[in-house]
C-alpha cells in the first residue's frame, strides 16, 4: 500500500449512480465504433493483399503527415463526442 | 433502390446494430427462462398488464440479464435512427441524383402544406426514431430503404415483406379496380397490393410528406402510377364509394382507439357496396398468451409506441362490425404475426 501524499485529493465518486445506465450505453456505442474500425481494417488488408501488398510492417512504422494528423484529430473528436453523448444522455437547459 | 451500396462506415455500423439486436433476442429468451425458474409463465402471469410488468420488474430486480436486456434494448432503440442518418450522409452525393431522378415518372404526389397535423401524431417520435417520420429531407429513403430494408428485414426476417403479400392474398376477390392504402408510408404495402392486383389503380394516404416522397420513388422505379396524397386516413376527402378495396398495414397500432374507429368508419364510407377491407397489424393481446403479450407490451413501453397497448387491446372485429362491415374475419397468422382482418361492406345499406 502506498502512503497518502499531501498532494492526493480526497476520494470521491465522479459519476453519479443515475449515470450507470448511460455508462452501459456509452460502452455499446464505443463497441460499435470499435467494430466499424475492425471491419474497415480487415477490408483494407484484403484490398491491399489483392493488389499484392503485404502492409503489416509498413503500418507499424508509418508516420502520418500533418494533413492526416488533422483528419485523424477530427475523427477522434467525433469518436469521443459520441461516447460522451451516450454517457451523459440528453443535456438539459 | 435495393442496389444502393452503403459506405463502409454505414454498413459496418448497421452490421453492429443488428448484432446487438441479435443479442437482445438471446437476452429476452434468458429473461423468460429466469421468469420460468421463478414460477412465472404464460399460465401464472396476472391478467392485468400493469400487474404483469410490476411482477416481472420486482422478480428480476436484481437480475443482470434483465438489466442488460433493458440496456441493449434502450441503446438499439435510440441508435437505429442516427446510424441510418449517418449511413445516408456518407453516400448522399452518390445517391442524390438517383433520388432526384425518381421524382419523375408515372406516380403522382399531392402534398398539403397547410395540413395541420393532430397532436396524437405530431407529438410522437414513433419507434423512438430521432425527429420522427419527417426528421430530415431524405428521411423517406432513410426509413424505407435503410431502417426497414437493411435493419428490420434482418432482425425480423425477410418475411416482413412476405406478410404484406400474404395479407393481400387474403382478399376474397381478384377484380379490384380502385385500391386505397391507408398509412402508406414509403409504400411497402402498396408494393404487395400492386403485385397482387396489377390492373388496379392504387392510391395511398399518409401524414408524412417525406415517406410519401419515398413511395413516389418506389413507384416510379417500377413504372407504377400510384396516386399519393398527404391526408389523414380518418378524413381522406375522397368521395363516397371511390374504392373497392381499402387496406392498411401497421397503421392501427400507431393511432389511438378513437382514431382507429374513425379509420374504419372512413374505410366504410369510401368503399363501394360489396367492397373489401384488409387491415393488418400487430397481434391482438386477447389472441396470444400472457407471456407473449407482456413481451410485446414491454417492447412497446420502451420502444416509442404510445398507442400499441390500447390498439392491441381493441377488438377490431367489433370495431369493424360497429362500422357496418359484414363477414368480418380477424386472425393472427400461425407464426404469431401479423393479425389480418378482412371484412366486406354489405351489398346495400339498409
Ligand atoms: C408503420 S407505418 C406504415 C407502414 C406501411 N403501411 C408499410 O406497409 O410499411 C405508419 C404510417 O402511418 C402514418 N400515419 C399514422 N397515423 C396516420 C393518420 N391518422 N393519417 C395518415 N397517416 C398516418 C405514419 O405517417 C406512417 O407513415
Amino acid at each position: 500500500m502506498t502512503a497518502k501524499r499531501a498532494s492526493d485529493p480526497e476520494p470521491r465518486q465522479m459519476l453519479r449512480d443515475r449515470q450507470i445506465d448511460h455508462l452501459g450505453e456509452a460502452m455499446l456505442t464505443l463497441t460499435r465504433e470499435l467494430w466499424v474500425l475492425t471491419d474497415r481494417v480487415r477490408i483494407l488488408e484484403a484490398v491491399l493483399e489483392d493488389q499484392g501488398l503485404d502492409v503489416g510492417g509498413a503500418i507499424a512504422t508509418y508516420v502520418p503527415s500533418a494533413e492526416m494528423e488533422t483528419e485523424l484529430a477530427i475523427a477522434r473528436a467525433r469518436l469521443v463526442d459520441g461516447v460522451v453523448k451516450a454517457l451523459t444522455g440528453p443535456v438539459e437547459g | 433502390m435495393d442496389e444502393v451500396v452503403l459506405g463502409q462506415r454505414g454498413r459496418a455500423a448497421i452490421d453492429f446494430h443488428c448484432a446487438v439486436r441479435g443479442a437482445v433476442a438471446k437476452l429476452q429468451r434468458a429473461v423468460e427462462a429466469e421468469l420460468s425458474d421463478a414460477g412465472i409463465t404464460a399460465q401464472t402471469m396476472p391478467e392485468k398488464m400493469d400487474d404483469r410488468h410490476r411482477l416481472v420488474d420486482a422478480t428480476l430486480a436484481e437480475s443482470a440479464t434483465y438489466g442488460a436486456r433493458a440496456l441493449l434494448g434502450e441503446w438499439t432503440a435510440k441508435d437505429h435512427g442516427p446510424i441510418c442518418q449517418d449511413a445516408f450522409a456518407e453516400i448522399r452525393e452518390a445517391v442524390e441524383p438517383m433520388l432526384k431522378a425518381l421524382e419523375d415518372g408515372p406516380a403522382s404526389l399531392e402534398l398539403d402544406e397547410a395540413l395541420k397535423l393532430p397532436a396524437y401524431f405530431e407529438q410522437v417520435w414513433f419507434h423512438r426514431t430521432t425527429g420522427g417520420w419527417d426528421a430530415s429531407p431524405h428521411n423517406g429513403f432513410v426509413h424505407g430503404e435503410l431502417i426497414h430494408k437493411r435493419i428490420l428485414t434482418r432482425v425480423f426476417g425477410g418475411n416482413i415483406f412476405g406478410h404484406r403479400r400474404t395479407a393481400a392474398q387474403r382478399a376474397p376477390r381478384r377484380d379490384y379496380r380502385h385500391i386505397l392504402d391507408m398509412g402508406a408510408s414509403s409504400g411497402h404495402n402498396m408494393v404487395a397490393l400492386t403485385e397482387a392486383f396489377p390492373d388496379a389503380e392504387v392510391s395511398g394516404v399518409d401524414f408524412s410528406a417525406r415517406m410519401l416522397e419515398q413511395a413516389r420513388r418506389v413507384a416510379n422505379a417500377r413504372g407504377w402510377a400510384w396516386k399519393l396524397y398527404q391526408r389523414p386516413c380518418e378524413d381522406t376527402g375522397f368521395a363516397d364509394e371511390s374504392f373497392d378495396l381499402v387496406s392498411s398495414y401497421n397503421l392501427i397500432h400507431e393511432i389511438p382507439p378513437r382514431i382507429i374507429r374513425a379509420v374504419f368508419a372512413e374505410a366504410f364510407r369510401l368503399l363501394e357496396p360489396s367492397g373489401t377491407i384488409i387491415m393488418s397489424d400487430v397481434p391482438r393481446y386477447a389472441e396470444i398468451d400472457r407471456m407473449a403479450s407482456w413481451r410485446f407490451d414491454w417492447m412497446a413501453r420502451w420502444g416509442g409506441e404510445p398507442y400499441w397497448r390500447a390498439a392491441s387491446s381493441t377488438d377490431l372485429v367489433q370495431v369493424a362490425t360497429d362500422a357496418g362491415f359484414t363477414d368480418v374475419d380477424g386472425s393472427v397468422l400461425p407464426g404469431g404475426q401479423p393479425y389480418i382482418l378482412v371484412a366486406r361492406k354489405p351489398e346495400a345499406a339498409w
